[in-house]
């Protein structure tokens, strides 16, 4: 045990290189954070986001009605000073409507999305590491999930369960943790044969820390990349389920009632359709070029140049 | 160098067979076939020993060098290392025993995590494997990066801040870290600039003497081999068919095949280069999943004769000494 | 005699946004008919970039060919437009490269590939392309050539796809072969046959051959003259005896030194110290300061005019006297 310790105090008995200079090492993910930074749309994108998180924050405090207070006196009424982005056919603020609809959507959006990414990833790793006939029937169980129609997958559930926020979350972090589990397997099993993992066999790590410690970082990549395309995918299923009466329940809003309701009255009440619509698509292109943004940031052969 | 007749073997291999199971296809009628990649392969690793294992592509060097090191799947054979079965091990006992043996990789590159700092990746086999308190541990890896020639500023940084060398060097310190008995280094040195490949060699050897390793050093380039190494086996088709020490594998290379190898390697002297009489090897290397009946070099080899169809020659010792050759002609004395 | 091929203080740089890498940095040699130079260096040197950036087989940008010339036959090949060069490379300029299977398209024929470059360069019909293939493949030792002509890439072994390689090469009857580690991925068995042939060929048909390698054991057996890169510069140019036997330039003797030979016993390698240099932070002083054992001040400042130490040999280094 100790043969390498009474070295402490002898010469060194190989040259030793000189290092170039004293500062802690820079990660891949420095790396890739400044690469992002030099991409503009996405940085752009990225700034958008978590400004529209910010705000929904903090929308109890800055939203000047609540979301629920009806005006009858001005139902249907243009923007104006009293109501910035006008009110909608009940004389509610849209405006507030709109932060407390953001605030639905997005923590839909986000939660559903953790939700399959712990689930997928998870599934996946296993899947890929153990391979064999384990991975086999595993990945058959992910190819019928995916056949099931998402749509009528919602409906049985609400039928069944009631209408549930919570079930909104699982249902629609249910339909893609099954991509991410794809996604997250792939890259295991080309993982699992590198050099560095065999090395970390040859050490005696057992299983699980190898997937913990040596796989499943090295699929960091792919899979924030994926997270931050799944996160617009979710809210805009969620769009489309509360624009069918299935999602979200009055009088709770998300931009997807708030387009819905907006379809209604589109004709002499424009902006109640505008103002979500354009929000909803903002937001979607945000991440959309963040997620472009962080899948070049993270590309290990464009490190070096 | 110690003599196995002296002192028992570190490691001792015996009649270690890998497989790999070739499957014909779901609607095919093709039989299930096999690629012997090892085909029965004995050897014997004297404490402090460095012994060569060389041979070109297809001769499943690497294969037995990650078959010794238990990552993949042993077909037949015995594996004996430090005095434990190592092949009778499964899970946890396995995992409790991988300190005995490690392994150098080539690739540099894919060596190393590259999420981890070098600290990280030299501690963690520390706290898997020993109960060294967080001070001990920063005294041992300080330690070991001196040993291969880093100092300790490097730890805190990623494997894709430094050079292949020095890559390599975190990986060598990698594989001392848990001092083990026995070093398998599977082609240390070839992914590395010429310029470079000296320092590791000499950074090799040097620990090793200090440190009195074992080590097994796998390479097709037989002047790295024989600059490093004590003894040598040359292994073909998955056989070894000679071994001897090193100055005697060089000045009297006796299995054709070897022959035909020491004759190939180019020699950085125009004069004496050009005038070189090569023995030439005919052919191409047959198909491991249809090795020649008998010996499996008789198909390429100028003094086959009827006997080599037939049989399989097995390892013997030359005139009595350490001196071993695979082949029917030295035995029976047919060399032209 | 006329050099074929010459090159007068080349220089190529890529642009990247790490900063300009100074990939080749004033690189001059001549190659003649019927000789073999070898170029010798280690990966960063230059020595594959320098052939490949002038035949534009590389991307520009971020390459960019900032000087010098590279004169075939006198005529100067940055100065032709791509058309002009087109003809050249390949029929004229053949090079093969170290790997076979990504030279050659894994989803055609042989035959279709080998038929090619005549096609193209010389106004011959495809029957007769095809009988030059197929003499082609025999030359190089390809057994049963005719069958082979429809066979695929991935049907031969590693040796014999870089017997094909040097078959397309040799069909428009080249008159300089630049081969670019061609041995380098191979068995030492194999690469010993693949040497033998070049050397055969190269004596049929005194072409020029440019060898570009970094075993110095595969230099010593085909090189007539001998150019040792560094960083992009040249530091050492000369006969194959000037090189093995007197080197004159430290790299040269170092990188000599350091490598392990068969034929002597070596109880300790030397070692050069050190990492080779990053190409895009180079200084104008010599590249091989910080590694040098003979190093002086005056190396850091400036890179070395060439010091003449016979006919034909000559080291880029401010000492005075061959190193020992």
């Amino acid at each position: 045990m100790s043969s390498t310790t009474t070295f402490m105090n002898t010469i060194p008995i190989a040259k030793p290189i000189e290092e170039d200079d004293d500062s802690v090492g820079n990660s891949l993910w420095k790396d890739a954070y400044h690469r992002l930074l030099k991409n503009k749309l996405a940085t752009f994108g990225g700034a958008f986001i978590l400004l529209e998180v910010f705000i929904c924050l903090i929308t109890p405090w800055i939203a000047p009605y609540g979301f629920d207070t009806q005006t009858l006196e001005l139902t249907l009424a243009k923007p104006s000073a009293a109501h910035w982005l006008g009110t909608d056919a009940l004389g509610r603020d849209l405006f507030t409507r709109l932060l407390y609809g953001g605030r639905i959507s997005m923590m839909v959006g986000f939660l559903a999305s953790m939700v399959s990414v712990i689930v997928g990833v998870v599934y996946g790793a296993i899947s890929g590491f153990i391979g064999g006939k384990l991975d086999n029937f595993m990945m058959r169980v992910v190819d019928v999930l995916f056949a099931l129609p998402f749509v009528f997958l919602v409906i049985i559930l609400m039928v069944y369960f009631g209408r549930n926020i919570i079930l909104l979350f699982i249902a629609l972090g249910f339909t893609q943790w099954l991509t991410m589990a794809r996604i997250v397997r792939g890259q295991v099993i080309s993982l699992k044969e590198k050099e560095f993992v065999e090395a970390a066999r040859s050490l005696g790590i057992s299983n699980w820390n190898i997937i913990k410690r040596h796989l499943i970082p090295n699929t960091l990549g792919p899979v924030i990349v994926y997270l931050t395309l799944t996160v617009p995918s979710v809210i805009l299923d969620e769009a489309f389920l509360s624009f069918l009466g299935l999602g979200v329940q009055a009088p709770m809003a998300s931009w997807g009632t708030l387009i819905s309701n907006g379809v209604e009255v589109m004709e002499i009440a424009p902006w109640a359709l505008i103002f979500p619509a354009i929000t909803l698509s903002g937001t979607l292109f945000s991440l959309n070029f963040l997620g472009d943004g962080l899948r070049d940031a993270l590309d290990p052969k464009g490190a070096k140049d | 160098m110690n003599t196995t007749t002296i002192n028992p073997p570190i490691a001792r291999i015996q009649n270690l067979k890998v497989h790999f199971p070739v499957r014909g296809g779901f609607l095919s009628f093709k039989p299930k076939q096999t690629v012997k990649a090892v085909d029965g392969v004995s050897l014997d690793l004297a404490k402090g020993e460095i012994l060569g294992l060389v041979g070109e592509s297809g001769c499943g060097k690497s294969t037995l060098g990650r078959g010794i090191m238990r990552l993949i799947k042993i077909t037949d054979g015995s594996i004996e290392v430090n005095g434990v079965n190592f092949l009778a091990l499964e899970g946890k006992a396995l995992r409790q025993a991988r300190p005995n043996m490690q392994m150098v990789f080539q690739d540099p590159y894919a060596s190393l995590n590259p999420r981890m700092t070098v600290y990280d990746i030299l501690e963690e086999p520390l706290y898997t494997h020993t109960k060294l308190n967080s001070e001990a541990r920063t005294a041992k890896i300080k330690a070991t990066l001196e040993l291969v020639g880093l100092r300790y500023k490097a730890a805190k940084k990623y494997p894709h801040e430094f050079s292949g060398g020095q890559r390599q060097r975190v990986a060598i310190a990698r594989a001392l870290i848990l001092d083990p008995k026995v070093i398998i280094a599977d082609e240390p040195v070839s992914s590395l600039d010429v310029s470079v490949q000296a320092q590791i060699l000499n950074l090799l050897k040097e620990i090793q003497t200090r440190l009195g390793l074992s080590m097994i050093f796998i390479s097709h380039n037989l002047a790295v081999v024989k600059y490093i190494s004590d003894r040598i086996a040359v292994m073909y088709l998955g056989k070894i068919v000679e071994v001897a020490d090193r100055e005697e594998l060089y000045r009297n290379p006796l299995h054709p095949y070897t022959r035909a190898l020491v004759s190939a390697v180019p020699i950085p002297d125009p004069k004496l280069e050009r005038a070189r009489k090569r023995i030439v090897v005919q052919g191409d290397l047959p198909s491991p999943l249809n090795p020649p009946k008998g010996c499996a070099f008789h198909t390429r080899c100028p003094l086959a004769f009827d006997r080599c169809n037939v049989e399989q020659p097995k390892l013997m010792a030359h005139s009595g000494g350490l001196h071993r050759v695979a082949c029917f002609a030295v035995e029976e004395n047919r060399t032209t | 005699m006329e050099p074929i091929l010459e090159l007068k203080n080349f220089q190529a740089h890529f642009y990247t946004r790490r900063g300009i890498v100074k990939a080749v940095d004033g690189l001059s040699f001549k190659v003649h008919r019927g000789e073999t130079l070898g170029i010798v260096g280690e990966s960063g040197s230059g020595k594959s970039v320098t052939h490949l950036s002038y035949l534009r087989l590389l991307p520009s940008p971020p390459l960019r060919i900032i000087g010098g010339e590279v004169l075939f036959k006198g005529k100067d090949l940055l100065k032709m437009s791509d058309n002009g060069l087109r003809d050249l490379r390949g029929k004229s300029i053949a090079m093969i490269f170290q790997e076979p299977m990504t030279s050659l398209n894994p989803y055609m024929r042989i035959g279709k590939q080998l038929i090619e470059p005549n096609l193209i360069h010389s106004k011959i019909s495809k029957k007769d392309a095809w009988k030059k293939a197929i003499a082609a493949l025999e030359r190089v030792g390809i057994p049963n050539a005719e069958a082979a002509m429809v066979r695929y890439p991935h049907e031969f072994s590693g040796g014999m796809r870089q017997r094909v390689m040097i078959a397309m090469a040799l069909t428009t009857d080249p008159e300089v072969l630049i081969a670019d580690e061609p041995t380098t991925a191979l068995d030492v068995t194999v690469q010993a046959q693949i040497l033998d042939l070049l050397r055969d060929i190269q004596k049929d048909t005194g072409m020029a051959v440019v060898l570009i390698t970094h075993d110095l054991g595969v230099v010593a057996g085909l090189a007539d003259r001998v150019v040792v890169m560094y960083a992009g510069h040249v530091f050492e140019e000369g006969t194959a005896e000037d090189i093995f036997y007197k080197s004159a330039h430290p790299y040269t003797l170092a990188l000599l030194k350091s490598t392990p030979r068969i034929d002597i016993p070596q109880g300790s390698l030397p070692v050069i110290p050190g990492v080779p240099p990053d190409l895009s932070r180079l200084g104008t002083g010599c590249p091989f300061y910080e590694r040098c054992s003979y190093r002086m001040d005056v190396c850091l400042e400036k890179f070395p005019q060439a010091r003449h130490f016979a006919p034909g040999h000559e080291s880029f280094c401010y000492l005075e006297q061959r190193p020992q």
